[in-house]
């Protein structure tokens, strides 16, 4: 059974072409696109007896590269993160002013019809005040219609 | 639904003139409304004006304002008995119903809303 090993995954995937047999794999529909007829034939697994990475100069780089890329994809995702807390305390900080204020953006249309409605519907009744209660009468029967009771 | 908006205003109107015939077309055309909502807005108005001819027609008459047979109208108008600031009137015309109305029913009422606005003063 074979061993786990950091260098084998390493060197796996960085050169991947250097130990995979070319298989021909007619069958594979895929072959010929996707993997050009590259499989791989063994796992990232090797026996003690292995020993394929050892150039520690090249091992050094490779570190190096991957410590590189690790604190350039942290330093992405911080500032990834930082940019989202900046839109989440905006957001908020924007919530609260809303709040504090006393701004409901619930209905504003339906608030600013039901003002104009009352406004309107005072003139109206002003205007009808100055009328005859006969006058008011007549129209209050022509509004009513049929509903008036005999 | 029938829109009610300007029959609103119409009563409205009714409810705040000073001519004494607004009673009277409150009382006639109103109160005797098959609707509900009309009925309700009329005793409303009726009570609004305070006066003893307005308040005569929702306090002792059968079948209108307090002794309606609707729930909602009858409500509506204790509620606007009870918001009276000046119940003086109203508690005058209360209490000859309970003493000398005809109707036992009537009397009942008077009396039940006599209680609460003894109460709510």
């Amino acid at each position: 059974m074979g061993s786990f090993s950091i260098d084998a995954v390493r060197e796996r995937l960085f050169n991947s072409t250097k130990h995979e047999k070319v298989v021909s794999r007619t069958s594979n529909p895929f072959a010929a696109t996707s993997f050009k007829g590259n499989v791989l034939t063994a796992d990232v697994f090797e026996t003690k007896d292995k020993t394929s990475f050892t150039g520690k100069l090249k091992a050094s780089a490779l570190v190096s590269s991957i410590s590189n890329i690790g604190a350039k994809i942290r330093s992405g995702i911080e500032s990834v993160a930082e940019f989202g807390k900046k839109v989440k305390d905006s957001v908020i900080g924007g919530w609260n002013k809303l709040n504090e204020i006393e701004i409901s953006i619930a209905n504003p249309v339906k608030t600013f019809k039901e003002s104009w409605n009352a406004m309107q519907d005072n003139m109206i009744v002003n205007n009808y005040v100055k009328k005859e209660p006969a006058q008011l009468e007549t129209m209050l029967k022509n509004e009513l219609g049929l509903s008036v009771a005999a | 639904m029938m829109d009610r908006r300007n029959v609103k205003n119409i009563i409205d109107a009714l409810a705040i003139h000073q001519d004494p015939d607004s009673i009277r077309v409150l009382n006639e055309v109103g109160t005797n409304s098959s609707i509900d909502e009309v009925r309700e807005m009329t005793s409303r108005a009726l009570v609004k004006k305070n006066v003893h001819d307005s308040l005569e027609v929702v306090i002792s008459n059968q079948g209108k304002g307090i002794n309606d047979l609707s729930t909602l109208v009858a409500m509506s108008t204790i509620n606007e008995l009870l918001a009276l600031d000046d119940k003086t009137e109203a508690i005058k015309i209360l209490e000859d119903t309970v003493e000398n109305h005809s109707e036992e029913e009537v009397r009942d009422n008077a009396r039940s809303v006599k209680a609460l606005m003894a109460l709510s003063c």
